[in-house]
C-alpha cells in the first residue's frame, strides 16, 4: 500500500475506507487546476445569483455626463461610452453567459443524447437516417450555424439559446451514438437480456449509466464553447440585444476605444477566456475521476 | 416471496417422473460473412430431463455455444440467424415466440436462465454487486424496493460469499473472477427456473476456482430441482458431475450418451481424441498426452463426407466416399455418428 502509494501520491492521500464518493471529490481537490477552474465557476455563478447586490449601479443606467471614464473609486472599471458602469455590466454579463452556457448545453445533450441513444440502440435504418442528418449539421462549422439560425430567428436570449443548443446537438449525438454501440455490445447487456430484461430497460438502465461519465465530461467542456459561442454572436451584434449586458456585446463595444480605453475590451474578453478555461479544466479533471475503475480506489 | 433462496429450495416438489424438460430438434443457425453463409449449428438435437445435468462438449467454434445462444434467442443478428428447427420448452416451440416478445423476456431469466464466460464482463461496472442481482428477481418475481437488499444479501449468503451485508454495496471490479461468477450463478437462479444454461461457467477461472463453481452449481441445481447445462471444452473438468454429454463437432452431435458410456465406451473417434487429450489421475504415470492432429474444418465450405474425416485416424474407404454418417443408437442411450466401429478396431495408441 505504502509503496504503491509513494508512487501515486493521489491514491496515497486517500484514506483507507472512504466511500467512493468521497474518494473522487478527495482526488479532485488535490488537482490544482480543476481547483482554479471549480474556483473561477463558482465565483461566476455567485456573481450571476447575487449580481443586483454586488454591482455598484444598474447595469443599463446611462450617465452621459462621465461617460468612458477612466477607473476610479467610483467606478473600478471605469465607464463605457454611454457613461454605464463596466464593473456592474460584467457582474450582470455573468448571469447572461451562465443562462445561456447552461441552458443551450442542457438542451443540447437532452435532444442529442435521446437521438444518439435511438440511433445507436436500435441501428439499422434508424440509425443511418439519424447519423446522416447529424453528419449533414456538422459539416457546418458550430458558430457558422448558430450564427444563421440567430440571422433567421434574430437575437435575444432564448433565440440565441436555441441557436446555440442546436449547433450543438450533432456533437452529443454523435458521441451518445458511439457509447451506445460500444456499450450495448459488451456481455453485460447480453446478459442482462439473458435475465429477461426488456430493451428499454437496457437502455435507461444499463446503456446510460455507463455513457454518462463522457457526457459529463463533454457537456462540462461544451458549457465553455457555448458561452464562448454566445460572446461571438453577440460580439457580431446578432446574439443578446442591448440593452441587456453580455460580455461579447461589451468586448464590441470597446472595440473603437482599444487604444484610448483598452480595458473596456479587454476585462469582458479576459473574463470570456476565463471561463472558457475554467469548464475545460473542471472537465479535464471530472475525466479523471469519473473513470469507474477509480471507485472505491483505497 | 421475500426469500428467494426458501422459495426455490422449495422447488417443485417430488414429480420425480422425469419426461424431457427441453427438446431442441434439427436446430440450424447459420451466419452470414463476407466469405460464405457459415452453417454453425447444422442440425442439432438433444433432450433435457428433468434434474438432469448434461454437458456439451466441443472445440472452439463447433456450435455449442451458438446452439444455446439459439435455443434463448440471443443470437446477434445480423449475422446470426436461426434457420430451422424447434426447441420445445414445456410444450412450447421457444422459436415461435418473438425474439423480444413478452413470452420470450418471461422464458429468459424466469425459466431459462444462462451464465456466460467472461463473468467479470457480464457484470454492469457503475451498479453495485446488489442492484444488478436483483435484477432478474425484480423482472420475474415482482419485488418491492425496501426488500431487495434483503434479497441480493440472500443471494449473495446462498452462493457462499462471505460478509454478504457489506459486499452487496461494492462494485464488480472489487470481485474476483470467482466471485463474479459466484454472483452470476446467484442471478440466474434467483427465480428458480427450471434450466440453468452455463456457457463455459469456468473457463475464465483458475482452475482451483473451477472444481469449486461446478459443485456449487451443481449443489444449488440440485435444491431447486433445476437442469443444468453446461457448454465445455474441457471433458475432464466436467466429468465428474454431468449425467450426459454431448460431444459436437462442426456444428452437429458426434456422439452422445452417458459419462459413463462416453468415457468408459467412446465411439467416435473425435470424442476419443478429446479424452486422450485429457489429463488422467487413474491413468500410470509417464503417460503423455495425444493432440488431435490439425485444425477444426472451415464451416463455410463443408465437405459431403464426415467432417472429422481429415483428421481422423481411423478413417475407412466408406468415409470418404460416403456422406456424413447419422446420428445412430449404439448402446443404450448412446449414440454416434460414424461408420467405424471405434471399439473393433481397438482404440489406437492408448493414452500412454
Amino acid at each position: 500500500m505504502r509503496l504503491a502509494a509513494r508512487r501515486d501520491p493521489l491514491v496515497l492521500a486517500a484514506p483507507r475506507h472512504m466511500s467512493t464518493r468521497r474518494v473522487a471529490v478527495h482526488l479532485l481537490l488535490r488537482k490544482g487546476l480543476f481547483m482554479f477552474g471549480a474556483v473561477v465557476i463558482v465565483l461566476m455563478i455567485l456573481m450571476a445569483v447575487f449580481a443586483p447586490l454586488l454591482a455598484p449601479f444598474a447595469p443599463n443606467a446611462t450617465d452621459m455626463q462621465h461617460s468612458l471614464a477612466r477607473p476610479s473609486a467610483q467606478h473600478l472599471l471605469g465607464t463605457d461610452n454611454l457613461g454605464r458602469d463596466t464593473l456592474s455590466r460584467l457582474i450582470y454579463g455573468a448571469r447572461t453567459s451562465l443562462i445561456v452556457g447552461l441552458a443551450a448545453v442542457a438542451a443540447a445533450v437532452i435532444l442529442g443524447g435521446i437521438l444518439g441513444t435511438v440511433a445507436g440502440f436500435i441501428g439499422g435504418i434508424v440509425q443511418a437516417v439519424i447519423m446522416r442528418i447529424v453528419d449533414m449539421l456538422m459539416s457546418i462549422p458550430m458558430l457558422l450555424l448558430a450564427l444563421t439560425l440567430a440571422a433567421v430567428l434574430g437575437g435575444g436570449l432564448k433565440n440565441v439559446v436555441i441557436a446555440i443548443s442546436i449547433s450543438m446537438v450533432p456533437p452529443f449525438a454523435r458521441l451518445m451514438a458511439a457509447q451506445t454501440l460500444t456499450i450495448k455490445e459488451r456481455d453485460f447487456v447480453s446478459a442482462q437480456r439473458s435475465m429477461g430484461a426488456p430493451r428499454w430497460r437496457t437502455m435507461l438502465g444499463t446503456v446510460m449509466p455507463n455513457a454518462y461519465p463522457a457526457v459529463l465530461v463533454f457537456g462540462t467542456m461544451q458549457i465553455g464553447a457555448a458561452i464562448l459561442g454566445e460572446a461571438g454572436l453577440s460580439y457580431l451584434g446578432i446574439g443578446i440585444q442591448p440593452p441587456t449586458a453580455a460580455w461579447g456585446a461589451m468586448v464590441s463595444l470597446g472595440f473603437p476605444y482599444l487604444v484610448t480605453h483598452p480595458w473596456l475590451s479587454i476585462v469582458p474578453g479576459v473574463a470570456v477566456m476565463l471561463v472558457v478555461f475554467a469548464f475545460n479544466m473542471v472537465g479535464d479533471g471530472l475525466r479523471d475521476v469519473l473513470d469507474p475503475r477509480l471507485r472505491g480506489t483505497q | 416471496m421475500s426469500d428467494p433462496v426458501a422459495a426455490a429450495t422449495a422447488g417443485s416438489g417430488d414429480t420425480a417422473a422425469r419426461g424431457p424438460i427441453l427438446e431442441v430438434r434439427d436446430l440450424r443457425v447459420q451466419f452470414r460473412t463476407p466469405l460464405g453463409t457459415v452453417n454453425a449449428v447444422d442440425g442439432v438435437s438433444y433432450e433435457l430431463y428433468e434434474d438432469e445435468i448434461v454437458a456439451v462438449v466441443g472445440e472452439s467454434g463447433c456450435g455449442k455455444s451458438a446452439t444455446q445462444l439459439a435455443v434463448m434467442q440471443l443470437l446477434q443478428s445480423p449475422p446470426g440467424r436461426i434457420a430451422g428447427g424447434e426447441v420445445i420448452f414445456e410444450g412450447n416451440d421457444l422459436l415461435k415466440y418473438k425474439k423480444n416478445g413478452p413470452e420470450m423476456r418471461k422464458v429468459r431469466g424466469g425459466q431459462i436462465a444462462m451464465i456466460f464466460q467472461e463473468p467479470i464482463n457480464s457484470l454492469n461496472p457503475v451498479l453495485t454487486i446488489g442492484d444488478q442481482l436483483v435484477e432478474a428477481y425484480q423482472l420475474h418475481c415482482g419485488l418491492k424496493g425496501q426488500t431487495s437488499t434483503q434479497v441480493a444479501v440472500d443471494l449473495l449468503k446462498m452462493v457462499g460469499i462471505p460478509a454478504a451485508e457489506k459486499r452487496v454495496r461494492d462494485y464488480p471490479h472489487q470481485f474476483s473472477g470467482g466471485m463474479c461468477q459466484r454472483v452470476m450463478i446467484a442471478m440466474g437462479l434467483s427465480c428458480s427456473p427450471r434450466i440453468l444454461i452455463a456457457d463455459e461457467p469456468t473457463t475464465a477461472l483458475d482452475v482451483t476456482t473451477q472444481a469449486q463453481m461446478l459443485e456449487l452449481m451443481r449443489k444449488l441445481v440440485r435444491q431447486m430441482r433445476a437442469s443444468l447445462v453446461i457448454v465445455t471444452h474441457n471433458l475432464g473438468v466436467v466429468a465428474r458431475y454431468v449425467e450426459r454429454i454431448y460431444v459436437m463437432y462442426a456444428g452437429r452431435v458426434v456422439e452422445s450418451g452417458s459419462t459413463k458410456d462416453i468415457f468408459g465406451n467412446p465411439r467416435h473417434p473425435y470424442t476419443l481424441g478429446l479424452l486422450k487429450s485429457v489429463p488422467r489421475l487413474d491413468e500410470a504415470q509417464g503417460c503423455r498426452l495425444v493432440p488431435i492432429e490439425g485444425m477444426p474444418p472451415n464451416l463455410i465450405d463443408m465437405p459431403g463426407t464426415c467432417a472429422f474425416l481429415p483428421r481422423c485416424s481411423y478413417a475407412v474407404e466408406r468415409c470418404r466416399t460416403d456422406s456424413w454418417p447419422e446420428l445412430t443408437s449404439v448402446g443404450d442411450g448412446h449414440r454416434a455418428r460414424c461408420y467405424v466401429n471405434v471399439e473393433e478396431v481397438g482404440r489406437g495408441p492408448a493414452a500412454c
